[in-house]
């Protein structure tokens, strides 16, 4: 399998999760603005790709990823470490009681 | 030589362009009854809607009155967002008689249009069209009902030029007078800042806010660099109630920034005495002490909009802006170093900075001027009254100052 091959399995890793980010998004308040906003999507596009850039990155540079199925699942590690990364460490603290919905934003969209 | 000589003439006219420009006041509501607006909304909104005649010039129109209807059409569940245009009667020399000239109209569901969390998505494209109307002036007045569920913040932020909008929310006759205030005010280029905002772990606790405290340690540091400078650091108040009230009793101008957490009910203040709490009945006797005469109010807390911005205004403030809805540290932070940046760097009237910081606007964050109470007895709170008569057309204002004797 080549490297690009490989790239895009990353890419089809990195759509499950946000196939599976986007489902859970459903129950947010929010949705109808993430679903219809641009900046949203081009989020998610850029998770996608990051998918296929980490497995392309690790396949350059290790052996471990050889197979399709090492390649989703690289793919689909690497939005999902960077969206817990993002809801570990980007500000809750919010001027009001936690009980309401926020507006949508890009933190609450990634941490969610 | 010669361009050299044009260049200077330039560099003249700029500099004096930018000091005649810079310390004025540059939005005002404009003249007119406002209380007879307000109470004849419906009716004037709806002469608009029966026009006839062409729609009105390019911007010949001063003020437009923004509110929803039931749809006529349409089934019980869709809403009309509706905009009314005015022109002025030229024969009135105050310009007081709004003169129905342009109406839009577009429908909604209602359950989008109440949808808070959402309305920029459901609503932003029409209400943009509103502002961006041909016919409404750079300078022209948007009232916006308040009970309308229309998120003023928004056409804040789609405003152009020098429009200024405002929400109204229940009667007219303090509302005209604030809007008599906002028109009349003295160019203001000073802040007072209050930073309530939980300091300790023990205070995050009881406020119920998430984050830590070192993240809210963070935030206040954030503020008190904003004002490190010559210029700025007297806007910052001491953390204390007590600076608070007596800031509150003068109204001269400043408009008062206050940070810290509400519940909706009261805000609460972590205070260098510890965690203290500004309740509705805190404000309207501060008001009463103040003769009915509060300075504007930027609330940047959440959810202050149900009790405590009308408490605001009930007790005196012509200005308050607040929001029903939590607010960032970030999104706060930016939206008042905007304010900072324009008011002492760029020399603009506060109320002017709130405006042109509209695209920093925090969430729902939406300029008021309400209906308030009828101003307290002087006499009784040991105030002198300073009568001043203003003669608009055929109506006289009869502003009443109270200062302390």
């Amino acid at each position: 399998m080549t490297e690009i091959e490989l790239l895009v399995w990353g890419c089809v890793g990195g759509g499950l999760d946000e196939l599976l980010h986007w489902a859970g998004l459903r129950r947010e308040s929010a949705f109808p603005t993430y679903l219809r906003s641009a900046v949203y999507w081009v989020i998610t596009a850029l998770l996608v790709l990051m998918g296929g850039v980490v497995t392309y990155v690790v396949v350059i540079s290790t052996d471990y990823v050889d197979s399709a199925l090492t390649a989703v699942l690289c793919g689909f590690v690497a939005p999902a470490l960077l969206k817990k990364l993002a809801k570990a460490y980007l500000s809750g603290a919010m001027l009001g009681s936690a009980t309401t919905d926020a507006g949508p934003s890009w933190r609450t969209f990634l941490s969610n | 030589m010669k361009s050299s000589v044009q260049a200077a003439f330039a560099a003249t006219f700029v500099l004096f362009a930018t000091s005649v420009f810079a310390d004025s006041v540059e939005r005002r509501p404009t003249s007119i009854d406002y209380e007879h607006v307000v109470d004849n909304s419906a009716e004037l909104i709806g002469l608009c809607a029966a026009l006839l005649s062409p729609p009105p010039e390019k911007g010949s129109c001063d003020l437009a009155i923004v509110s929803t209807s039931s749809s006529s059409q349409s089934s019980e569940n869709k809403v009309e967002i509706v905009s009314g245009q005015f022109e002025f009667d030229e024969r009135s020399l105050y310009r007081q008689k709004p003169v129905p000239a342009g109406y839009d109209f577009d429908e909604i569901d209602k359950s989008k249009l109440q949808d808070s969390t959402n309305s920029e998505t459901y609503t932003g494209q029409i209400l943009k069209r509103i502002v961006n109307n041909e016919a409404l002036s750079n300078d022209a007045t948007l009232i916006v009902d308040g009970d309308s569920n229309i998120d003023t913040s928004l056409l804040v932020k789609y405003a152009r030029g020098n429009q200024f909008v405002i929400e109204q929310k229940t009667s007219s006759e303090r509302f005209n007078l604030n809007m008599l205030r906002l028109r009349q005010r003295l160019y203001k280029n000073e802040l007072s800042v209050f930073d309530f905002s939980p300091a300790t772990d023990d205070a995050i606790r009881d406020f119920g806010v998430g984050g830590t405290a070192r993240e809210w340690k963070r935030f206040s540091r954030r503020i008190e660099t904003m004002f490190s400078t010559a210029d700025t650091r007297q806007a910052l108040e001491p953390r204390t109630l007590e600076a608070l009230r007596s800031r509150l009793l003068d109204s001269t101008g400043k408009v008062v920034v206050i940070y810290g957490h509400s519940d909706g009910e009261s805000i609460w203040l972590d205070t260098d005495n510890g965690i203290e709490r500004l309740t509705p009945e805190d404000i309207r006797e501060i008001g009463e002490a103040a003769g009915g005469r509060l300075p504007p109010i930027l609330l940047l807390n959440c959810e202050t909009e149900s009790v405590i911005a009308p408490a605001f205004l009930s007790a005196g403030s012509p200005f308050v802006a607040a929001t029903d809805k939590p607010m960032t540290l970030t999104d706060a932070t930016r939206f008042l170093s905007s304010i900072v940046t324009k008011v002492y760097g760029d020399k603009k009237d506060v109320i002017d900075a709130f405006y042109d910081s509209g695209n920093k606007l925090p969430f729902r964050l939406r300029p008021m001027a309400d209906r308030v109470d009828k101003s307290t007895d002087a006499s009784q709170a040991g105030m002198s009254q300073h009568v001043k008569v203003i003669q608009e057309d055929y109506r006289y204002w009869i502003l009443v100052e109270k200062t302390s004797s």
